[in-house]
């Protein structure tokens, strides 16, 4: 295991792609996944990271190094923390800007922060997918989701007629 | 393939158990896949907003609750039962001839398995002593035998009976319930039925009792380690309070004067705010037994 500074460990995390990322191991542990890798003595050298690659793990790692310091080493989310308001108000508007992105990273990124166990991770890129489906039509919702609509058109029918009242 | 990009199976299905349960009876349509989810959703909460109330065309207000209790049982007709982890009724604004008693059993039969975290159920003012709910339910054999602990960490009741009773069982002995707060308000429950059932709940944080009118004492047992915040509103009959909570950090009292009012021979806390709307005997039980058993006690707010 790498060390940079006195008191700071480090971790080295590799993407599938071949890139190489030291961070310092409480940036590394926001993930439970991995800090559960580095409790159970499964970390010696550098963590292979699975299927992220490495544009999307850079992205997973800036949201960590962000995160750290109001999350505390305990892992707790962000919620529960007793950073000042402002500190959470300026947290929230970094968040905001690290979400704009395409939906093809935004995709990749959930699935990061489900495999990397990263709860407020998963909570903001989730939140931006529920805010479309509840602000789209159906139509919209498949082609965002790339979902074809596999009903017969009488069953499409029926379950219309049954959640008619969710259109309204 | 950047444009078609799916999310997979199991994301998804966390995504679909975050959306409001409108935005998802209305997704089911997207697809099959969608009416599985929707069939399986976590959250069932049937109250005036969830079920957009506001929106749909009425003739007339009474049909409201018509509306309500209808919709639910569309709904929970319809589910798989798998996997539900809330289920709240407000049934509150329905009028007496839209409940069907033996529907709602049958539902409560059907969704409150070991699984659920969040129950309640809210029925107009005139059921508080016509209909029970089934204590029975929450004590199912998976429970009582340890084999699915029971996560219910929150209960509320409204205008009806509720009747904890002890029972011969020896594993009940060493029970617990999971259960973190715990609401009645004008509910059909004896003292002795609260103290039973108050026992077993070591893990409470916060009891709220409004209206019930059938409670003349209220016991708090000491195993309530937990608990940090006491309610209690207009139960009429209500004459003694006595609590054995060692943690009591608020304490808020509206009602009747009290005959007599106790907080125990010990108590931990460092900080405990009292109100209530007889101060003077607050402040008169405050000052003279405070002291000696709080000694920890830092704050005091009366």
């Amino acid at each position: 295991m790498a060390t940079r500074e006195a008191g700071k460990k480090m971790i080295m995390l590799k993407s599938p792609d071949g890139m190489e990322f030291e961070v310092e191991e409480a940036v590394a542990m926001e993930s439970q996944t991995i800090r559960k890798m580095i409790e159970d003595d499964c970390a010696d050298t550098a963590i292979l990271i699975p299927n992220i690659n490495s544009k999307i793990l850079s992205r997973v790692i800036e949201y960590c190094n962000k995160h750290v310091p109001t999350t505390g080493a305990t892992g707790a989310a962000a919620s529960d923390t007793v950073a000042p308001a402002a500190l959470a108000e300026d947290l929230k508007i970094w968040d905001a800007e690290f979400i704009k992105v395409n939906r093809a990273t935004r995709f990749n990124l959930i699935q990061a922060a489900s495999y990397l166990n990263i709860k407020g991770l998963l909570d903001l890129t989730s939140q931006t997918t529920i805010d479309t489906i509840s602000d789209n039509s159906l139509e919209e919702i498949r082609s965002f989701l790339s979902t074809k609509n596999d009903y017969l058109p009488e069953e499409e029918q029926t379950i219309r007629r049954e959640n008619q009242w969710a259109f309204q | 393939m950047i444009s078609h990009i799916e999310l997979p199976e199991d994301i998804l299905r966390h995504i679909y158990s975050l959306l409001t349960m409108r935005d998802a009876a209305r997704t089911t349509c997207v697809s099959q896949r969608f009416l599985h989810f929707w069939r399986c959703f976590p959250k069932l909460v049937f109250n005036p907003e969830t079920l957009a109330v506001g929106r749909q065309p009425f003739f007339r207000g009474e049909d409201r609750g018509k509306y309500i209790f209808r919709k639910a049982q569309e709904v929970l007709e319809n589910h798989s039962g798998i996997g539900v982890k809330t289920l709240k009724l407000h049934l509150s604004t329905c009028c007496k001839k839209d409940i069907d008693t033996s529907l709602l059993a049958g539902w409560l039969q059907a969704f409150v398995k070991p699984g659920i975290v969040d129950l309640a159920v809210l029925l107009p003012d005139c059921y508080a002593f016509e209909y029970s709910f089934p204590y029975s339910l929450l004590l199912n054999d998976d429970v009582a035998n340890s084999r699915m602990p029971s996560v219910l960490k929150s209960l509320y009741l409204s205008s009806c009976g509720f009747h904890p009773t002890p029972t011969d069982d020896p594993r009940m002995l060493a029970f617990s319930w999971s259960l973190s707060r715990l609401r009645l308000c004008k509910v059909g429950v004896t003292g002795n039925e609260i103290w039973f059932f108050l026992s077993s709940c070591f893990s409470l944080e916060r009891l709220d009792l409004s209206n019930c009118d059938m409670i003349t004492y209220l016991k708090i047992p000491h195993v309530l380690r937990k608990l940090k915040t006491v309610w209690v509103r207009m139960c009429r009959e209500l004459g003694v309070i006595e609590s054995h909570a060692l943690k009591l950090s608020t304490f808020s009292y509206e009602g009747r004067r009290l005959s007599r009012f106790t907080l125990g021979d010990s108590l931990e806390t460092e900080e405990l705010d009292m109100h209530a709307a007889h101060m003077q005997d607050m402040l008169q039980y405050a000052g003279s037994n405070l002291p000696s058993i709080a000694p920890n006690l830092e704050t005091l707010v009366l």
